[in-house]
């Protein structure tokens, strides 16, 4: 398994090797990745500065505030996390873009062209809106963890809420806060649809590109070594936050839940805010989508396609769910049971090719499927592993927190009575661990149909998935024939979201 | 005697004790649920106060309506002279110069131990003298860097309470300090604590479900049970003179044995007991162990042995009705299946109606 995840990755550095070293200082010392950097950099940092601007407050609200219906505004604030960001770029192109709605509205009062949204402020805004439910889940998840007593200490001793706020919960909060912008930003480093879509000029797109356009494979291999060591970089920054030490809960304190804070005169400006983030992130989408949807019926646009698409869209995500959970499996078990050297090893391993942008696994698995393995390229079975090299992890983090709450004692307990250690597996520890078992295949199914690069680069020809068809359709400036999948995608993969984030809830 | 409510009760109350806390008809529910149902506690300045009463009886809801956490719906809390719940807007937790020392003891896990101490002191003061005297005065002098986490149990303990009364606040609230320690170093704590509680001669209310705890720690005890404090006195008095028979047996040892009595004696299994107060009819006479005598032969029967190194008790079955524990010294001299008699020693004796519970 370790070896299948670090198999792109070793790939790419033989890859990079056979290039000559000179010649690969020359590619990652050059004018042109410097510029790459400069603009990746700056995406990231304020992707993730907005994203965490805009989530922790929201955050708050809807966990510890007593905002009207917060049940649907715990759900309605995760939910834009279900629309990939190709998708979104796709909206707000096809809403604000040349041709798009807004410059058709506008055109009869003599407007020919708008500002363009093309660049920068674009895919910032895109990325922002479908990432920042990273750090909302994250700063969620942690506000609800907050001893309570901690804050009436310090109210105790004299200080009041927003000393309060600022002396002991953001402190509290601000490992997780990072965490979840450390998701953001490896996010955007990765992103490849919103980028593309949105002509961006970042690294993700410069590799497509250099793949796409010429014959020189090398160089693309050179860019992602450049990708994985920027990612690299980000990794070890957001580690080193977390080693200062003492964050956890020194007792488990009562099973007493925080107070509701009573918003008072703030409730009409917070309840403002959340309807506007709403509307940008959600409605505004997808309204976009339906308008072109309902243009495209009118100009007889032929749907016939969809259902194939949606069928192979499907097979390839619950493919990729089951094989990342069967993956995932012996190495929870093996990190949770065993510990030791070897666990931590392989779950390292397991973790690195989360950290690899989707382009980057893509590309060297193209490079591994044309020389070594040409009997699979451009076959089901190398996508499979592109989408459990990507998103092992995620079933692997599922797996290990439910398989950690499963007591050794009752396995024990089993084995003593008799039954066999297969049996044991059969009748003890998988029902136990179902949960974790049905929430990582969610989770990965979800990200597999939302995943567009390695997708694009490895789906058989003959088989074009919803996140392909968006793509080609978008590219072209199709947008009516992009609508029906966009919308299709959407609706798909916000079910297993939304049952996450119930399940998240419910704990 | 006190009719007046409130602030006017500063200039009222001078002739008494000055009272440092005087909490009156509180009354709370959560939701439907009743849980302080008419609470009146006084507590003097300078005085250990132990809240003790059975779990879920509300000793913790009082305590954190007192420190301003939880809302009273009706009655009035005066602490220091100043009104801080009833009659207008309640006053804020962080303006009532409460220190608590909670369950948990909520140290913040993000701050060291000196930035923990010196979290409740204003700005300027957070630096230096202040925190090292606190530390010192709990025996943790020098430990200021060290991260909660790296402490043991009573450490923690400690920087919880130096944290409490670095502000120096006119009121100390603890809630069941001893409830996150290990049963071995829980004497010793104590033993620690109250060395402490005693120095600093601060007014100290502290919750509590031990009845040793309670006796050892507390200058006074108030018994709680279902949202009322029934008694408020001495250990001591407590222990002699409780006011229903619950109280009796929630407090220590207890045997309750039927009897008729007239004039100040009763006539009971064991003889006859001389009554505290006159009573006639039938009545139950508190006998605590210790009171009671066994010799060899008679028609009682020793059921168990409990050998405790200090003392001895037995469980013995009386001839007719109910089965007694005797307290005795530390050898036992008896062995289970020994014939007994049971005699009473014990100067006037607490009797209660037939009727009470």
């Amino acid at each position: 398994m370790a070896a299948a995840a670090l198999l792109p990755l070793g790939y790419l550095l033989v890859r990079g090797s056979e290039v000559g070293l000179d010649r690969v200082i020359d590619i990652a010392t050059s004018g042109r990745v410097r510029h790459l950097l400069w603009r990746t950099g700056l995406l990231a940092v304020a992707v993730t500065t907005a994203s965490v601007l805009i989530a922790v407050p929201v955050a708050w609200l809807t966990v510890r505030t007593d905002l009207p219906w917060r049940r649907f505004w715990v759900i309605a604030t995760a939910l834009p996390l279900a629309i990939p960001t190709y998708v979104g770029g796709f909206a707000f192109i096809a809403a604000l873009g040349p041709r798009g709605i807004l410059q058709g509205w506008l055109e009869p009062f003599g407007v020919e062209s708008l500002p363009s949204f093309y660049g920068f402020p674009g895919t910032w805004l895109v990325l922002t809106l479908f990432t920042y439910p990273y750090v909302l889940l994250t700063a969620r998840a942690a506000i609800r963890r907050l001893d309570p007593s901690l804050e009436e200490a310090s109210r105790m001793l004299g200080q009041g809420r927003w000393t309060t706020m600022r002396r002991i919960i953001l402190p509290q909060l601000r490992p997780s806060i990072a965490a979840g912008s450390l998701l953001v930003a490896l996010y955007t480093l990765s992103d490849f649809g919103a980028v593309s879509m949105l002509r961006y000029d970042s690294f993700t797109r410069a590799i497509f590109l250099q793949y796409r356009a010429s014959l020189d494979r090398s160089t693309a291999a050179v860019l992602g070594l450049v990708l994985v060591a920027v990612t690299l970089v980000v990794l070890s920054g957001e580690a080193a936050t977390r080693r200062s030490t003492g964050y956890h809960r020194l007792h488990s304190g009562g099973a007493r839940t925080a107070p509701i804070v009573a918003l008072g005169k703030w409730r009409w400006p917070a309840l403002a805010g959340l309807t506007t983030l709403l509307l940008v992130a959600l409605v505004v989408p997808l309204a976009v989508i339906v308008t072109w949807l309902l243009r495209g019926v009118d100009a007889g646009e032929p749907f016939r396609l969809t259902t194939t698409l949606v069928g192979n869209s499907l097979r390839a995500s619950v493919l990729g769910a089951v094989a990342s959970v069967v993956a995932a499996w012996p190495v929870a078990v093996l990190a949770v049971r065993r510990g030791g050297r070897l666990g931590r090893v392989v779950e390292a391993a397991c973790w690195a090719g989360h950290s690899l942008p989707g382009v980057v696994v893509a590309l060297s698995l193209v490079f591994f499927g044309a020389r070594v393995a040409p009997s699979v390229y451009r076959t089901q079975w190398l996508l499979t592993l592109a989408y459990v090299v990507l998103f092992l992890p995620q079933a692997l983090g599922a797996l290990r927190a439910s398989l950690l709450q499963i007591s050794p004692t009752l396995e024990e307990a089993s084995r003593l009575l008799g039954k066999g250690s297969m049996a044991t597996l059969w009748r003890i520890v998988l029902p136990l661990a179902r949960p974790g078992l049905l929430a990582g295949g969610a989770l990965v199914f979800l990200t597999c149909m939302k995943e567009l690069p390695a997708t694009l680069l490895l789906s058989p020809p003959e088989q074009p998935t919803l996140a392909t068809q968006v793509w080609t359709a978008t590219s072209e400036a199709f947008y009516a024939r992009a609508a029906l999948p966009a919308l299709a995608l959407v609706l798909l993969s916000s079910l297993p979201m939304a049952l996450l984030v119930l399940r998240d809830t419910d704990r | 005697m006190l009719h007046v409510v409130g602030e006017e009760l500063l200039t009222v109350g001078n002739a008494e004790p000055t009272c440092a806390i005087e909490v009156r008809d509180l009354q709370k529910a959560f939701g439907e649920q009743p849980v302080l149902r008419g609470v009146d506690l006084r507590v003097s300045e300078g005085a250990i106060i132990a809240l003790l009463g059975p779990s879920g009886c509300g000793k913790t809801t009082l305590l954190r309506t007192i420190a301003g956490l939880e809302q009273a719906d009706a009655g009035t809390i005066v602490v220091g002279g100043r009104r801080v719940s009833g009659g207008g807007a309640p006053v804020a937790p962080e303006h009532r110069r409460i220190g608590m020392v909670f369950q948990d003891w909520a140290l913040f896990p993000h701050l060291d131990v000196a930035a923990n101490v010196g979290y409740g002191l204003p700005r300027r003061e957070r630096t230096g003298r202040r925190i090292e005297e606190a530390l010192e005065l709990v025996g943790l002098a020098g430990l200021g860097k060290r991260r909660p986490c790296t402490l043991s149990g009573g450490q923690q303990q400690r920087v919880a309470l130096a944290r409490a009364i670095a502000p120096q606040p006119a009121v100390l609230l603890l809630d069941e300090p001893f409830s996150n320690l290990d049963t071995t170093l829980r004497v010793q704590v104590r033993t620690e604590l109250h060395q402490l509680l005693a120095d600093l001669s601060v007014t100290t209310v502290f919750v509590t479900h031990d009845q040793e705890e309670a006796f050892v720690l507390g200058d006074e005890v108030a018994v709680m049970t279902a949202g009322q404090i029934v008694q408020q006195a001495p250990p001591a008095d407590l222990y002699d003179h409780p006011v229903s028979p619950w109280v009796a047996d929630f407090v220590g040892d207890a045997n309750l044995v039927t009897g008729m009595a007239a004039g100040g004696r009763a006539s009971t299994v064991v003889g006859d007991i001389p009554l505290r107060r006159a009573e006639a009819g039938a009545v139950r006479v508190l006998l605590r162990p210790e009171e009671l005598r066994l010799s060899g032969g008679g028609d009682a029967v020793v059921e168990l042995t409990e050998y405790y190194g200090h003392d001895t008790v037995y469980v013995v079955q009386l001839p007719t009705g109910p089965v007694v524990r005797v307290r005795s010294g530390s050898t036992p001299h008896h062995r289970r299946g020994d014939a007994v008699t049971v005699t009473y020693a014990g100067a006037a004796a607490v009797s209660y109606p037939a009727a009470t519970a």
